[in-house]
């Protein structure tokens, strides 16, 4: 063995004389990717980057009985609500673009009264009405 | 990362009108300082390099397609990363296992480039794998990770799983691989408590036919491992390699690690032994917290035909993420 390999092997290997509680390798994403087991690879864990993650959603309005927003939005649970998500929506018609944001920024107001993070805006039509939605979540 | 690709990312997902997973970033740095004595087996030089041992980063990800069903569209984007020098093959990044593909109770199937199952058919058998002189593909056929891969995979059904890929030639032209299973590679594995049993095969794959068996097995703190194949060209039968791999590791406390491997394989063109090559390794781990392990491994290749001997001895470091 060559002596310039001594010092730095001294080094790595005194790093830290304490016990360390280690996971077991096949845990790791990078470990699992080489292997034939698609579904314990693709399987969420708590480790690695997330770039994106979706979290579980809470519609703000009643979709079956199509209430009004303005009067139907969550009127209970409105407290401990950060990091959840939700989803608003609020009539649209021609004319009236501010009243149907307005509303849907009162159940955000509603919701997160702590403030919240809009995570998207969209439009959609149930074949009679078209709604403008916003999912958010509450800070 | 760069930052357009959040953004970017987002907008596909919203795009799909489905509930998304989650797309994660993973991967490791594993670099070594090698010491190296080449007496022509695998190369002739006589120096110290720092090599990025297949270094890599991955993308993975998954959606929904639907609240009324089980299936998920998967894909997967992983790259090798020269962390030494920058250059991986004469480029920045080179691809490693890259598909897309769907899965649900019925299993999973994907296409791509990937490894073939006879490849992954070994598991950890190969203890020091993608180090130099320590990986298997020194002495064996096989280590194949192929373009054009079409892969499904079973769900485990008692213990069993298995595995068929099949590659298209994607040649034209009279006696021409031109069909849709010109190449094909597919493994059975039986995995209960400590044991894992493998049995795998390509046709024409690399040009091989092969046939591979795999066994590993765990006994308290140590763990064994053992590999015999039998490869023959596939289109003259005259050429052969048979080989084995045996290997051990044993948890010496919780952060230590000790670990051997010995393998041999024999080349022959009818009678003629055309190359014998053995390999051994011998090595230590160290973890250093849960993501990071520092290493000393020695290893060496020697045919023993030519009776040139190649060896090296490494320090080296692993970070995962």
């Amino acid at each position: 063995m060559k002596k310039i390999f001594l010092l730095p092997i001294c080094l790595i290997f005194s790093l830290s004389s304490t016990q360390i509680v280690l996971a077991e390798e096949d845990d790791f994403d990078v470990d699992q990717a080489d292997s034939l087991d698609f579904e314990a690879f693709h399987k969420p864990k708590n480790q690695g980057i997330k770039l994106w993650e979706q979290k579980p959603s809470q519609n703000t309005y009643d979709k079956a009985t199509n209430a009004n927003p303005n009067t139907k939005s969550a009127a209970t649970k409105r407290s401990n609500n950060s990091g959840k998500r939700f989803v608003a929506r609020s009539q649209y018609s021609s004319g009236q673009a501010s009243v149907s944001i307005n509303a849907l920024y009162q159940q955000m107001l509603e919701n997160c009264p702590n403030g919240w993070d809009k995570k998207k805006e969209w439009a959609e039509n149930d074949g009679q009405q078209l709604y403008l939605y916003a999912s958010f979540d509450c800070r | 990362m760069k930052r357009k690709l959040l953004p970017l990312l987002i907008a596909g997902v919203t795009a799909s009108g489905f509930a998304a997973a989650d797309v994660t970033v993973y991967g490791k740095a594993n670099l070594s300082l090698n010491s190296n004595d080449m007496e022509g087996v695998t190369d002739t030089d006589d120096n110290y390099t720092l090599n990025s041992n297949a270094s890599r980063f991955g993308i993975k990800g998954g959606y929904s397609l639907g609240k009324d069903t089980d299936l998920v569209a998967i894909f997967k984007m992983e790259y090798e990363v020269g962390v030494d020098d920058g250059d991986v093959k004469g480029s920045e990044l080179s691809q490693r296992n890259i598909y897309g593909g769907i899965q649900g109770n019925f299993g999973t199937l994907i296409a791509g480039k990937h490894d073939t199952p006879t490849k992954l058919a070994q598991g950890k058998v190969d203890r020091f794998n993608d180090l130099k002189l320590g990986d298997i593909k020194n002495v064996l056929e096989g280590e194949n990770r192929e373009s054009n891969t079409i892969m499904y995979t079973t769900p485990k059904m008692n213990g069993f799983s298995a595995t068929i890929a099949i590659m298209p030639g994607e040649e034209t032209g009279d006696d021409s691989n031109d069909g849709i299973a010109d190449h094909r590679s597919a493994m059975v594995q039986y995995k209960t408590g400590d044991l894992r049993l493998a049995l795998s095969n390509d046709s024409d794959v690399d040009g091989a036919d092969l046939t591979r068996a795999v066994a590993e097995y765990k006994i308290g703190d140590l763990k064994l491992g053992a590999l015999v194949q039998q490869a023959e060209d596939s289109e003259d039968s005259d050429i052969e390699q048979d080989g084995y791999v045996v290997s051990a590791e044993y948890k010496l406390a919780a952060n230590w690690k000790l670990k051997a491997q010995y393998a041999s394989s024999e080349d022959e063109d009818g009678s003629t032994t055309t190359a014998e090559t053995t390999q051994m390794a011998i090595g230590v781990d160290r973890k250093l917290g849960k993501k990071a392990k520092a290493y000393a491994y020695y290893a060496q290749v020697e045919d023993d035909v030519t009776d040139l001997e190649d060896s090296t001895f490494a320090i080296g470091l692993e970070v995962k993420f």
